[in-house]
């Protein structure tokens, strides 16, 4: 059965597995083990926090735990960039127009902004490439699970970086045609290097006025918006969850963000709460569903077979334990996407 | 003698010729008639005082007075961008730095700016080849600075002057390939076309409006940002040795520079002289300059080069030469060496 649950100390040595196995690019999951632990202290404190809707800077980091193995990660955070700005590029269109010359010519520019300043973000999202889809599902939808449950803890919008392009060494074709040029370092180096700063920090030696696209080399131009062939299952979860790629992308690499409205998504939708039952056999309409306890610091999440009665969801008892509920608790329930 | 004088409605014929001789590589002498006429016409009109500010362009023809012909042309405009806008590429710089992160790095941009609204310009500059001997390409260029010298209550302070950028043999702009042609799909040429014929403002608005970060350029473009085309190299150290300065500002198109001025500090503004007009015929004896020397009359502006001693207190002019400036004895002309080395 696959669980997930809020970040423990006891998990560093796991979740440094994670971040060496995630590789280049995934800037929210750092290989090293000061910032890792820094990030698990920082969501424990999150978790402990008695929020209101004055969001902040809590961050809240899960595992996926399988036969008492972490496999995967993923966090989410409740103000993106908090007490810094988040910087985006906009893509937008300026109209070259000349009624005179009979001419009228689209021109697309990439503004950085801060837009998504502030919003709900998810990130550090990791799971072995090897695990069963539903693995990959629950991981990522367990976040909005949360969010459900603690719904005052976070806003109205939210965000979801997705890497862009870049090759087997790590060159960036987006990142070559403009990053590179104010800091002639390749990405990954720019990351290591700068792994004791925020992202933030980066941003600021960015080009600040809008970048003619024209102008860039057609590899980079062909980045812009796409998102690196890893990336492409959990990009597919969060679009049918309701994610967008709209207008936004990632300054460094040039791959998208996904923006959404946080009520408008499927998980929060659509998910329903009953009271449980614990029953060593189920109804024979049973199915595998998303089900969460409504702790916070006890957060708990899993893929089980549910089946609701009467207004009653029934489990059986090793589910009740992986979800720390016993009969006459309540229990959040979602189907799955491909049902 | 050689003769510069405001151009007149009778110069028609005599300017379609030099357009003609031009050929389609000066814009702002374009075979046509029709445009010829009304530049004459605006010129006629500024000398006679009954225009605004921002239409006065004052034309000047070079005649040789044996024959009437008319061998050159050269120009200046009052007051450029008053009625439309003036555009440039200011090439400026960017630092991006942090000390912290053991950053830094220095990055051009061409901000795209209007900053010499309101200046002088020199322009049209067109000498016939059958006339391109004897001093008149610099009779011709410099009579201007003692007509700005002579009034300068008509101009700007400061002086503006677009040299033109690199091209290749086919008027292929590497600057223009790299940025003009994104935002523009039609060739230098025609876009030249269109400035030389005033549409440039047009075109302008076409162009990106945000600065440009020159690292985004091909390298081809960047090479030549503010670099001069091989045949304007002499009139641009003609020019710098007037006292014109590359401030950083680049055409729009070809990222020619523009060179400037402070109307008053321009060599041969600053070092030009009145003096009382003295007849001899000969010319005393002596060790002799060229100079050019004006009359003092607005509509009946006229400039000549004459080789004479160096004058003290009087200035020696034959009467030939007294006939062609139409100033008598004891009258004052306007005096400057024609080249820096010849001091006054």
């Amino acid at each position: 059965m696959f669980i997930v649950r809020p970040v423990r100390t006891a998990d560093l040595p796991a979740i440094e597995r994670l971040a060496v196995a995630s590789g280049i690019g995934v800037t929210s999951l750092p290989n090293n083990r000061d910032k890792l632990f820094e990030r698990i202290q920082k969501s424990a404190s999150s978790f402990e926090f008695e929020a209101t809707a004055e969001t902040g800077s809590e961050y809240y980091m899960f595992v996926l735990e399988s036969a008492g193995e972490v496999v995967g990660t993923a966090s989410i955070s409740a103000c993106a960039g908090f007490d810094e700005p988040f910087y985006s590029y906009r893509s937008e269109t300026f109209v070259h127009a000349s009624r005179t010359l009979k001419v009228n010519n689209r021109v697309h520019v990439l503004n950085i902004c801060h837009d998504l300043t502030g919003m709900v973000q998810l990130c550090g999202f990791y799971a072995d490439a090897a695990l069963e889809p539903i693995a990959a599902e629950l991981l990522s939808r367990a976040r909005l699970l949360f969010v459900a449950t603690a719904r005052a803890r976070f806003g109205r919008r939210i965000i979801a970086e997705m890497q862009g392009i870049h090759d087997d060494a790590g060159q960036s074709p987006f990142w070559n045609a403009i990053g590179r040029r104010f800091f002639n370092m390749d990405f990954l180096q720019v990351e290591q290097a700068f792994v004791g700063h925020s992202k933030t920090f980066i941003a600021e030696l960015m080009p600040s006025y809008p970048i003619y696209v024209p102008l860039l080399p057609d590899d980079a131009q062909n980045a812009i918006g796409q998102i690196h062939a890893n990336f492409e299952r959990p990009c597919q979860l969060l679009t049918t969850e309701g994610f967008e790629a709209d207008n936004y992308i990632d300054i460094f690499d040039g791959g998208a963000v996904l923006t959404a409205e946080l009520d408008r998504l499927q998980t929060l939708e659509r998910n329903r709460c009953y009271p449980v039952e614990v029953a060593a056999s189920l109804p024979a309409q049973a199915s595998v569903h998303l089900v969460c306890n409504q702790q916070v610091g006890d957060f708990a999440a899993a893929a089980i077979r549910v089946a609701v009665v009467d207004g009653v969801a029934f489990i059986n008892p090793d589910a009740a334990q992986a979800l720390g509920v016993s009969s006459g608790d309540t229990v959040r329930v979602v189907g799955l996407q491909q049902g | 003698m050689m003769i510069i004088r405001p151009i007149a409605h009778g110069d028609l014929a005599g300017l379609m010729n030099l357009a003609r001789s031009a050929g389609v590589g000066l814009t702002s002498l374009p075979v046509n008639e029709e445009r010829l006429s009304r530049r004459i016409s605006r010129s006629v009109l500024s000398f006679a005082g009954e225009l605004d500010r921002a239409d006065q362009g004052y034309v000047f023809v070079l005649e040789d007075s044996e024959t009437g012909q008319v061998g050159g042309i050269c120009a200046l405009e009052a007051a450029v961008g008053l009625k439309e806008p003036w555009y440039n590429y200011r090439v400026g710089t960017i630092v991006h730095a942090s000390d912290e992160l053991g950053v830094y790095s220095r990055h051009e941009t061409l901000f795209l700016s209007n900053d010499h609204t309101g200046y002088s310009e020199l322009c049209t500059l067109f000498l016939h080849p059958d006339f391109r001997a004897n001093r008149n390409g610099g009779l011709l260029s410099k009579s201007r600075f003692l007509f700005l010298a002579q009034f300068p209550q008509l101009f700007g302070k400061t002086v503006v002057a677009e040299m033109r950028g690199v091209s290749d043999a086919d008027g292929r702009s590497p600057f223009w390939e790299g940025l003009g042609r994104h935002f523009f799909s039609i060739d230098f040429a025609e876009a030249d076309y269109l400035t030389g014929v005033g549409q440039k403002a047009f075109v302008a608005e076409l162009m990106p409006k945000h600065p440009v970060y020159v690292d985004f350029l091909p390298a081809d473009a960047q090479a030549v940002i503010g670099k001069t085309h091989d045949n304007t190299r002499p009139a641009v150290a003609m020019l710098e040795s007037e006292g014109f300065r590359y401030e950083g500002y680049v055409d729009i198109f070809d990222a020619g520079p523009t060179v400037q001025a402070y109307t008053s500090e321009i060599r041969a503004v600053k070092e030009s002289r009145t003096l009382a007009v003295k007849l001899a015929d000969p010319l005393p004896a002596g060790e002799r300059c060229h100079y050019l020397v004006s009359n003092e009359s607005l509509t009946g502006f006229r400039v000549i080069l004459a080789e004479a001693p160096a004058p003290t207190h009087e200035f020696f002019l034959t009467p030939d030469q007294a006939q062609a400036l139409n100033v008598q004895e004891g009258e004052h002309v306007r005096v400057v060496a024609l080249s820096p080395k010849e001091n006054v």
